[in-house]
């Protein structure tokens, strides 16, 4: 399948459905909390309106269909014609879901067989459900009849009008969703009944027609002398617009002149007044969203490269300005030192900002979890309210893209594990409503992420006695392990406490998974947990993938990068310190036996080495394991800008990028997730 | 075949016969001349120091340093079915663009650019077989040498 659009408007619209969808879910949830809210219904309504008119441009009729269906119940919504509550929510996530198939659909080209059908069944039972209970309170067509659905400021054009002897009609079309340019016949309808009357409203607007921002429906208000008969002929007459209604607006009573009721003009003021609110937060917000651009990230990745070049041409620049000076000693020799360093400063300073231009507020991710947290705590029977902090914390967006899953499956976890049901709660002697809060903070270079539920608690017992079932430990090893040892279980590969395998649970992602996914990160994770009063997990991240601390080693006659963050200590080992256990070499630091892996074999490099007394080994960290790693030298510690080796030379184990030295040279950075994860196990 | 590929072969491969021209960079491997587009090619460098990348097939040499971009450099020989010859100071990398990624070839030298009229490609000849035939999208004469166009996106797919 295809759409007749450029690639860069498919990207456009393809962002801005992400954008309108994901506030569409957060709306519907606050609104479900709220139960009513003007603002956020007239909010939720202005999306599912933009999307609509969106894909029926893009020329998707099924996205164009259900969003309609959507609009139609949030008009009721809107109406006061329905009251929000869990079944409409539920409805309207599921609504949401099939949008994100459909955006999928629309991104890669490939239809994707969704069934609509039982959604839109809901959607239309929710509309006729809203209807019924209207008929009680006094139908639809007759609050559109009084014109109660208006603007007071509308109302007062339309009661002017009827004053004044004319028929004030309120008419509604639809144009053709095939129709190529409906923005075109939304003005003709426009002009045509202009010749007939006056047009009093119109939605949308007459500035919004011109600026083509049309959907298939159009509502106008006109004040005429003409008959009904002759108006509905004008209105029928343009092509690809079909009037769908048609009603002649009927005041209750005659208009209140201004002067006469005391309320009247106060109330006109405070109407005028928070239109002018209105309009000022309309115009602040217009005026902020023109301050921001989007920009590819693959821009910004080029941006950091460049400035990389910088970076490595502000180093000979201050080599070539040191030697000339010692030749020379001249003017022209301190005239370039000087403007050396200050291009050296420069250069710093647009390293950060661009730095700063990848960072984006863990908002964006964090946003994502309250939709998932409501429906998993309906389907667990469980009370749950998820509170969120620290949500403006800044990382880089390379970071928020892995770190998501993990977050999603502690979660989940806390749901499933952590939180008890609300009967057992009580029994405890706690509130009903369980508490997840998800927080991000900063600390010195890091970010910590920290997800804690106040829940059972991590039962020591259980978990051993699962590990030990499962056979991940001995039983001579489960009596020398701390409680600290025990946690660490939860970690292992093949491990779930879970009883009874739940929809959640049963995804076969683990928190070893967890675990190596943060670990590629260069994080690290940690879990505190009581009896009784919950469990926490801490992530600490580093702020941005890009530039890390390093251990600098030399092996091979090559520099590598070590991650600082996983090197625990250095040290010196003579060859009759190594030991070898079933074909393993160990060496024994501080009591622990740790595997030794000695690099130029490891990574294939002219495994021959020299016969020497003494060499380094670096002591790593991976998990609850230790590694020492065996290299010809050390070379120091060091930041430095992580590059990929690119999308030709792929993934490759033991090695996850490569870095520019001062000198120009190249070295290359050890993934020891990768590298060790065939080693001792 | 990837589509990209599909695409630039067939690009530069149009119209054989027709007067229209096609502009290429020829270097030399093994005392044969070999050309390229030369939109494909981004610039030639002096062959510099290469950082070996562990764990990689033979053919990638490994990887350098372009202006502070880390860019891998495959032995051209090599991935051309050529016996691999010692590194020389007269070698170089040429750097080829293509859509998907940037790659350094090491050539053994670069003789020059020249223009070719299309009338002057053959199809390649029927005798060249085997894993070095999908690689050729022709061959051009001029002035009685013969120059083996190599069809680029093809010798740089990875797919060995």
């Amino acid at each position: 399948m295809g759409f007749e659009i450029t690639a860069d408007d498919l990207k456009v619209f393809l962002e801005e459905a992400d954008e309108q969808i994901q506030l569409l879910e957060e709306d519907i949830l606050k609104l479900e909390q709220a139960g009513d809210d003007e603002q956020l219904l007239q909010g939720i309504f202005r999306a599912a309106h933009t999307l609509k008119g969106s894909s029926a441009t893009l020329g998707h009729q099924r996205m164009a269909d259900l969003t309609h269906k959507m609009e139609n119940v949030l008009d009721k919504l809107r109406k006061r014609q329905l009251a929000i509550n869990s079944h409409i929510v539920n409805v309207m996530f599921k609504c949401l879901d099939i949008l994100r198939i459909l955006k999928e659909e629309i991104a890669t080209g490939q239809a994707k067989d969704i069934d609509m059908y039982g959604v839109l069944d809901d959607l239309q039972g929710i509309v006729a459900e809203g209807g019924g209970a209207q008929m009680a309170a006094g139908s639809e067509p007759e609050i559109q009849a009084r014109g109660q659905d208006l603007d007071p400021l509308i109302l007062g054009l339309v009661s002017a009008s009827i004053a004044g002897g004319k028929k004030v009609y309120d008419l509604r079309f639809n144009i053709d969703s095939t129709s190529a340019m409906p923005s075109v016949r939304a003005f003709q309808v426009l002009l045509s009944l202009g010749d007939a009357g006056e047009v009093v409203f119109s939605q949308p607007s007459q500035s919004e027609i011109e600026e083509e921002k049309v959907g298939l429906d159009v509502r106008i208000l006109l004040a005429t002398l003409e008959e009904a008969q002759a108006v509905k002929e004008i209105a029928s007459s343009v092509s690809e617009v079909f009037l769908s209604g048609m009603r002649e607006i009927q005041l209750p009573a005659a208009p209140v002149e201004p002067e006469l009721s005391p309320e009247r003009p106060e109330a006109v003021g405070q109407t005028a007044a928070a239109s002018a609110a209105k309009a000022a937060a309309a115009a602040s917000a217009a005026k902020k969203s023109s301050r921001t651009v989007r920009v590819d990230v693959e821009v910004l990745d080029n941006l950091m490269n460049l400035v990389g070049e910088l970076v490595i041409d502000r180093g000979r620049l201050t080599q070539i300005a040191g030697t000339l000076s010692q030749q020379d000693g001249g003017d022209l020799a301190q005239d370039l030192s000087r403007t050396s360093s200050h291009i050296g400063r420069v250069t710093t300073d647009l390293q950060e900002e661009i730095m700063r231009a990848r960072m984006q507020p863990v908002d964006n991710l964090f946003k994502k979890f309250p939709r998932m947290i409501r429906d998993l705590a309906q389907s667990f029977n469980k009370e749950i309210d998820l509170i969120i902090r620290g949500e403006e914390t800044e990382l880089d967006r390379s970071v928020i893209e892995e770190i998501g899953d993990p977050l999603m499956h502690l979660l989940r976890n806390a749901i499933d594990h952590g939180i008890e049901y609300p009967a057992e709660r009580r029994a405890a002697g706690k509130s009903q409503r369980g508490q997840v809060l998800l927080e991000a903070s900063h600390e010195e270079n890091s970010i910590v992420i920290t997800v804690r539920d106040d829940g059972q608690g991590i039962n020591f017992h259980k978990l051993k006695a699962k590990a030990l079932e499962k056979g991940l430990i001995s039983e001579e090893h489960s009596r020398r392990m701390d409680e600290h040892d025990v946690l660490n279980l939860i970690f292992a590969p093949g491990f779930s406490t879970v009883d009874k395998v739940s929809e959640i649970s049963g995804r076969g992602v683990g928190m070893d998974v967890v675990r190596s996914n943060i670990e590629r990160l260069n994080g690290s994770i940690e879990i505190n947990t009581e009896a009784g009063k919950g469990t926490e997990f801490r992530i600490k991240l580093p702020l941005t993938l890009a530039i890390i601390q390093a251990l600098l080693v030399d092996f091979a006659g090559n520099t590598f990068c070590i991650p600082l963050t996983s090197v625990l200590e250095t040290i010196h080992v003579t060859p009759s310190e190594i030991n070898t256990i079933k074909n393993t070499e160990v060496i024994v630091v501080r009591g622990r036996v740790l595997p030794l892996i000695r690099m130029r074999r490891e990574f294939g490099l002219e495994a021959e080495e020299k016969k020497r007394d003494r060499f380094p080994v670096v002591i790593v960290t991976l998990g609850p394991r230790q590694y020492g790693l065996a290299v010809d030298s050390l070379v120091g510690e060091q930041e430095v800008v992580i590059k990929s080796l690119g999308k030709f030379i792929g993934e490759v184990a033991g090695i996850s990028g490569a870095t520019i030295l001062g000198d120009g040279s190249i070295s290359l950075i050890i993934d020891l997730p990768s590298l060790l994860e065939n080693i001792g196990k | 075949m990837t589509a990209s590929a599909i695409a630039a072969s067939t690009e530069t491969a149009a119209q054989p016969g027709s007067g229209q021209e096609r502009e290429l960079v020829v270097f030399l491997l093994g005392g044969e001349l070999y050309g390229v587009a030369i939109k494909q090619v981004r610039e030639i460098i002096p062959l510099q120091a290469i950082t070996r990348v562990p764990q990689t097939p033979e053919f990638i040499l490994g990887v350098i340093n372009l202006r502070g971009r880390v860019i891998p450099v495959i032995d051209l020989r090599s991935r051309l079915g050529l016996p691999v010859m010692e590194r020389n100071p007269k070698q170089k990398i040429a750097v080829a663009d293509l859509e998907q990624y940037t790659v350094g070839m090491l050539v053994d030298g670069v003789s020059e650019v020249l223009q070719v009229k299309e009338d002057q490609v053959e199809p390649p000849p029927s005798n060249l077989i085997g894993a070095d035939s999908e690689h050729v999208i022709g061959v051009a004469k001029h002035q009685g040498r013969l120059i083996i166009l190599l069809d680029l996106p093809n010798v740089l797919s990875r797919r060995d």
